[in-house]
């Protein structure tokens, strides 16, 4: 065990290293500079700005600035929010959207697994289609559209739930149910086709077979061995989600982190964005882990 | 005369799919008595397994749907039974081991709990009275430390002992019948012996009847009392193992015996095979389904179907040889007479 988590973690640096050189040296092939989409500094000003940065220097040598930086925890400053290192701005923002992804998966999780186990077990029964109705719904609705829409009717109509802005538990409600129906509807596939390939397998002939009850089959034979599928899903998505979605944050107006990672990119922040790429990368890499961890309690066959 | 544990009148189970009808048992009747080994023999595909899983109820339905027929348990009508009633008979009065041991236990339970789950359910044992129970069966079974084993689970056991894990798991609550479908033909020959040894000892042991369905008619020779030969849906031949093996009547029993190697290698014999493939379940054809491939067959065999006749006591074939106004052939020589 000590033995696979040091490899693990080992793989893991290299994992992150690898990230942060690749995306080092793509962002610089984009073209245009930090400033210069700044309409009002002038090409004399933009010059000083890339000099101030360093980032006239030869490449490779901000390369190696960067990594050593990085080793000791330093993400730098951001380009365009003067005076805030790129930590700074992760340590406010990330809380935010991890928070509402945690409301949301709080919510999805059980709920989706739920109709899952339901929808299978009534296979081509009504539930069955009032599911499937649902999680397509969820997947195919886009968020901004079912986010505007859950704010006209409960903001705008009834009144009984703020519109935007994040500060009282109660608007939380209204993006927490805009994020949770799209995991909600994909948790939902996942552990219908699951339960269904489990309810083939021959162990619950055996189990039928031993004159248990139907509902004590699916508790206690079914459902933790449709479980796998759902485990690998649920580490990247518990990773994307605490990290916030842009179009959530935006039309709900919360300042969560999610915003940055498309207004970094198109503001060509170099430090902004390679924060945020090794962040999530981290963030990633852990969630895998501790799924493979998790495996092993679920499955004793893939214990380590 | 010994006591019947089961009896089935007419059994027919079809399955509904896109292609049509898959008329998988066409009127199967048999019975089962008290402590003997009935094993049911036939090529893949003749309904074999089917047959058996209605009577525990353990085919989907649907797309499976029981068409006729009677089931009858310990003299009871089971027939219409719901799933609820057929609960507190599974695994108590009647148990089913499968095939691949690989894949009939649940990956992710110990094995102690996969017995125990069936003793609790039928037997209102405390957790320490059934514990002890536990480590009996798998004593009995031949699972060594067995209060160690009781706590692994199924991967960390061979093949082997897999099944000698769903032996104990199908005679943990003493059933009347057991039937095993195909057990050892996932198994080594080595182990396949052993585990056959094994069913015969818990025969003795606790008097349970035996279903044993098997296409390997040295197993029959080892292992049955009587013997029933399917062949697409039907039962053909039915008997007690020597009239089977010694004075079989319908050919394709006799193609079947005629299939074994012999190790008897004074002759030159060469195997024989039965040539043409196994008729068709959707839309069967009307006469005898054996007629395509049998080197007897009659203009009658393509039009009706042949009648049970009875050969000799408890000795019964469905082929139209047997009718007195047939030709009398010498199956052996392979000849009309
Ligand atoms: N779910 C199903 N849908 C349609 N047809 C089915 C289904 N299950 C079984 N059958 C058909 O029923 C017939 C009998 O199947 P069964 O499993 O009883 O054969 P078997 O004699 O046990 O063969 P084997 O020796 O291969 O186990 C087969 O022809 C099969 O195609
Ligand atoms: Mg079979």
């Amino acid at each position: 065990m000590a033995k696979y988590i040091v490899k693990r973690l080992l793989i893991s640096v290299i994992t992150i290293w690898l990230l942060a050189t690749i995306s080092f040296f793509l962002l610089r092939t984009l073209p245009g500079n930090p400033f210069q989409t700044n309409q009002i500094l002038s090409i004399e000003m933009q010059e000083k700005m890339m000099t101030y940065y360093g980032l006239n220097r030869p490449l490779l040598e901000q390369y190696i600035t960067y990594l050593s930086n990085l080793i000791r925890g330093d993400m730098g400053y951001s380009l365009k929010y003067t005076n805030r290192t790129v930590n700074s701005i992760i340590k406010t923002t990330f809380p935010i959207s991890a928070s509402l992804g945690l409301k949301a998966l709080a919510l999805a999780l059980p709920i989706g697994l739920f109709l899952g186990v339901a929808s299978a077990k009534k296979r081509g029964q009504a539930v069955d289609y009032a599911c499937v109705f649902i999680s397509v719904l969820g997947v195919s609705i886009p968020s901004f559209i079912l986010g505007s829409f859950l704010q006209y009717i409960f903001a705008l109509k009834l009144k009984i739930l703020p519109m935007a802005q994040w500060s009282t538990p109660l608007h939380t409600i209204l993006p927490t149910i805009a994020l949770a129906l799209s995991l909600l509807a994909t948790l939902t596939r996942v552990m219908r086709a699951s339960m269904l390939e489990v309810t083939t397998q021959d162990y619950v002939k055996t189990a039928k077979a031993k004159g248990l009850t139907e509902s004590k089959i699916t508790w206690s034979h079914q459902i933790r061995n449709a479980m796998v599928p759902i485990l690998t899903l649920l580490g990247p998505m518990v990773a994307t989600v605490l990290m916030g979605t842009f179009v959530i944050e935006k039309i709900f107006a919360i300042p969560g982190l999610g915003q940055h990672f498309v207004n970094s990119i198109t503001g060509l922040d170099y430090t902004m964005t390679m924060g945020l790429i090794v962040f999530y990368g981290i963030f990633m890499v852990t969630a895998n882990f501790i799924v493979d961890i998790a495996y092993g309690f679920v499955d004793p066959r893939i214990r380590i | 005369m010994s006591e019947r544990i089961l009896n089935i009148e007419n059994l027919k189970v079809s399955f509904d799919t896109y292609a049509g009808e898959v008329e998988a048992v066409r009127g199967v009747s048999f019975h089962v008595n008290k402590g003997e080994t009935l094993a049911i023999v036939g090529e893949s595909g003749c309904g074999k397994s089917i047959t058996v899983q209605s009577i525990m109820k353990l085919v989907p339905m649907p797309p499976g749907r029981l068409k006729e027929g009677t089931i009858e348990y310990l003299s009871t009508d089971i027939t219409a039974y719901s799933d609820k009633k057929m609960q507190h008979l599974r695994g108590k009065e009647m148990s089913m081991i499968f095939q691949d041991p690989m894949t009939s236990l649940n990956p992710t339970m110990r094995i102690g709990q996969q017995i125990l789950e069936g003793v609790k359910k039928h037997t209102g044992l405390k957790k320490k009275e059934a514990e002890e129970q536990i480590i009996r069966l798998l004593t009995d079974v031949g699972i060594p430390n067995p209060d160690k084993n009781m706590l692994r689970y199924p991967h960390m056991f061979s093949g082997g002992m897999r099944q000698r894990v769903m032996i104990a798991i199908a005679l943990a609550c003493n059933p009347k019948i057991l039937f095993a479908d195909e057990p050892t033909t996932a198994l080594d020959v080595t182990t396949q012996a052993q585990i056959l040894e094994l069913m015969n000892a818990l025969k003795e042991k606790f008097g349970t009847s035996i279903v044993l369905i098997t296409h390997d008619l040295g197993i029959v020779a080892r292992m049955a009392d009587r013997v029933a030969v399917m062949y697409a849906g039907k039962i053909v031949e039915t008997g007690s193992a020597h009239d089977i093996f010694y004075t079989p009547k319908h050919p394709y029993t006799f193609g079947l015996l005629k299939s074994l190697p012999s190790m008897d290698l004074s002759k030159e014999t060469k195997l024989e095979i039965i040539p043409g493939t196994p008729a068709s379940l959707i839309n069967p054809p009307k006469g005898c389904s054996f007629a395509d491939r049998c080197k007897y067959a009659m203009n009658v065999c393509n039009r009706l179907e042949p009648p049970e006749n009875e050969i000799s006591q408890g000795h019964a074939g469905s082929c139209w040889l047997l009718d007195e106004r047939a030709p009398k052939v010498d199956l052996i020589k392979g000849e009309i007479l």
